[in-house]
């Protein structure tokens, strides 16, 4: 920026937003803190440049002022090692005054384990900001036993300490008053042990836990408890089994009431739109354009949310932490680890959240081949066009008990997915993504009640961002996409599918997807596939066969088994198997990784395999038919 | 060593994953779990063994 005086100029006039900083380490109730106090007053904000998420909240109080805070990266200590740690280091240190300037620090320490935890407070204490100590999850430290002096503390430390329990709202009054003042004070002066000797903080943490009194709690006895059967070499195999597929089954099956009743109420909303404008242009862009496009994207909404509140219960509780401890021998055979599991797992919803959860790798390398792999997982947008094919293709006949060949196919192709992935994986691990054996390094917090609370306003957040998405984004895309469709227009009158833009860009792939046993029809929904997403081809394909106007076969699934080979259709659920047709994964994975090299190797090299397995999925249908 | 892993803290081992590694250390009163080749790296001294030592 420095290039351009202009600019900086403009930044320089900008009043710089002063925000109090949310510092703590992980598992510490920093963010169910966070909520609490700022409540849904709040955004996400992805800082320029590195990859890490933080949240933007205020704090509103009843004369009407606001208070912004800001939720830095849980970290362990204050050494630029990590990325995260790297963030919170250089926004409190005043060295990205882009994100915000911090006139106060509140420090989040899990009162659990106060002689360990307390030692981050050294080199937060040394940057002589105004700053209140929260102890927080005061029930937990009562309940099994355990007491400290706040007084003595503050004494001791010379700031304010708040006693809390985030969860409940216990305590929070103090943390409000501290944020409420006109001026808040700036510590008064405390010896602090010298900061690059880790051993010395731990001294002096235990040092200050002693003179305030601190009786450490009873060990987690829920905990251990629970840990024998959920780390029991036998039943908590089991038990992470049966976790995974409740998971899967959730997404399958208990989204499916939610999901008809969006479908029903977009086609409600496409039949009453018919009713009431008359036939043009507009009514068409509003039926075709805008309902079938952003609908059939909405539809994921009830899948996407179940997911995440599975992924919140889970990690809120605790369990994940085990998930990914258990995982981590089976990945680590193909050279990930069991940080991978959780991303992995979410990737089957969406690989975009799944992208984002790779975060907690700190190993770069594991986190760039998961990044690259996870789009591989079959995710629900693969669905409907799953759907469409193997009803349309697939007699139904029984295979074992319930299960008939439909499913099977289904299976298969979730397998064969899962199979790439992990090849890939080993593949990238063992060559370009070669690392040293890293270290894996997880703490297993105590499990806790996971509150509604929390895991409602991550729902919410959730459910924002996609939404934001749908009507933003894929809603340009679609009417982008439909244009394409209907120009260019002859005698005032939209011509043809077949003679619009998008219909000869489609017969001039034909040549090269014939080889798949694909005609122009499907090269045009894999295209509208590129501008929007994966489940932008069901419709695309009945916008299509509906403007053929094929009045003797309005049904889809028939349209499409007389449109196709067998070997086609095949070589269609392969191809959508492997390929990359996701505009927001590639933009993701751009961001994510830091540039486009690694986004155009993995769309280069997914869009080569799912050709490569088209082809071959092509021939050997063919030929065995 | 953030987390705990520092000269002179007692380290007690506790569960293991199915398959036995990684195994979960108890340390600086937390859970922290750790692979067995990271664990390797680390210089621990029995507990026992030493105090036997100085008893002979």
């Amino acid at each position: 920026m420095s290039a351009n005086p202009q600019l900086v100029q403009i930044d320089a006039g900008r009043p710089r937003t002063h925000a109090v900083a949310l510092v703590g380490s992980p598992n510490s109730g920093k963010s169910t803190l966070f909520n609490t106090l700022t409540g849904l007053r709040q955004k996400v904000a992805n800082y320029p440049g590195v990859t890490v998420e933080s949240h933007l909240g205020r704090v509103r109080f009843d004369d009407g002022r606001e208070v912004p805070i800001i939720d830095l990266p849980g970290i362990y200590s204050l050494e630029p090692v990590s990325e995260d740690e790297r963030v919170t280091h250089d926004v409190l240190t005043g060295r990205m005054p882009e994100i915000a300037t911090v006139s106060a620090i509140l420090l989040i320490v899990d009162a659990t384990n106060l002689a360990r935890n307390l030692a981050l407070a050294a080199p937060i204490l040394s940057l002589k900001l105004p700053t209140l100590i929260v102890l927080n999850m005061a029930d937990d430290l009562r309940g099994r036993g355990g007491t400290v002096d706040v007084a003595q503390l503050e004494a001791e430390l010379g700031v304010p300490v708040a006693l809390t329990t985030a969860t409940t709202g216990e305590g929070v009054d103090k943390v409000r008053a501290f944020l409420g003042q006109r001026a808040i004070p700036a510590p008064k002066w405390a010896p602090l042990p010298v900061l690059q000797d880790v051993p010395a903080c731990r001294r002096w943490a235990a040092q200050m836990g002693e003179r305030c009194g601190y009786r450490a709690p009873a060990p987690p006895l829920w905990t251990r408890r629970l840990d024998r059967a959920f780390l029991h070499p036998v039943w908590g195999a089991l038990i992470f089994l049966a976790v995974t597929l409740l998971v899967f089954q959730s997404i399958f099956t208990w989204a499916e009431p939610a999901m008809e009743a969006i479908k029903s109420l977009i086609a409600g909303g496409g039949q009453w739109i018919e009713a009431t404008l008359p036939a043009s242009a507009l009514r068409s862009l509003l039926i075709e354009g805008v309902l079938g496009g952003v609908g059939a994207v909405v539809v994921f909404l009830p899948q996407i949310l179940l997911l995440f509140l599975f992924i919140g219960l889970l990690e809120d509780s605790g369990y994940l932490a085990r998930a990914a401890l258990i995982a981590d021998r089976t990945l680590g055979r193909v050279g990930l680890q069991g940080k991978s599991f959780i991303p992995l797992l979410s990737a089957h919803a969406c690989a975009v959240p799944a992208i984002l959860a790779t975060r907690i790798i700190e190993n770069k390398r594991d986190r760039i081949a998961t990044i690259l792999i996870a789009p591989l997982m079959t995710c629900a947008a693969r669905l409907p066009i799953y759907t469409l094919i193997i009803g349309a293709f697939i007699p139904e006949r029984e295979v074992l008990g319930p299960i008939g060949t439909r499913a099977v196919a289904l299976i298969g192709l979730y397998l064969l997915s899962f199979l790439a992935a992990i090849a890939t994986a080993r593949v990238l691990k063992s060559t370009v993504l070669k690392s040293e054996a890293s270290p894996f390094v997880l703490e297993m917090p105590p499990y806790r009640w996971p509150t509604w609370r929390t895991v409602g306003y991550r729902l919410y957040d959730r459910a924002l961002a996609f939404l934001t998405r749908a009507g933003t984004v894929i809603l340009v895309m679609t009417v982008v996409f439909w244009l394409l469709a209907h120009l260019p227009m002859r005698n005032g009158q939209p011509v043809p599918i077949e003679e619009s833009i998008a219909g000869q860009v489609g017969h001039a792939v034909e040549p090269l997807i014939r080889p798949l046993g694909f005609n122009w029809r499907i090269g045009v929904g894999i295209l509208s596939c590129v501008f929007g997403a994966r489940e932008m081809m069901v419709s695309t394909l009945g916008t299509i066969y509906q403007t053929e106007q094929d009045e003797e076969s309005p049904d889809l699934r028939s349209r499409v088994r007389q449109d196709l080979t067998l070997g086609g259709a095949w070589a269609l659920l392969v191809f959508f198997a492997f390929a990359m047709q996701c505009a927001s994964t590639v933009s993701v994975v751009r961001r994510e990784t830091g540039g486009w090299g690694w986004a155009v190797a993995q769309f280069v090299y997914m869009t080569v395999l799912a050709y490569v397995g088209g082809y071959a999925a092509n021939r050997l249908v063919t030929w065995i038919s | 060593m953030q987390l705990g892993f520092i000269p002179g803290m007692l380290v007690e081992a506790a569960h293991q994953a199915p398959g036995g590694d990684p195994r979960v250390y108890r340390v600086d009163g937390s859970e922290i779990a750790l692979r067995q080749e990271t664990a390797a790296r680390m210089f621990i001294a029995n507990e026992l063994q030493e105090l036997r030592n100085a008893l002979d």
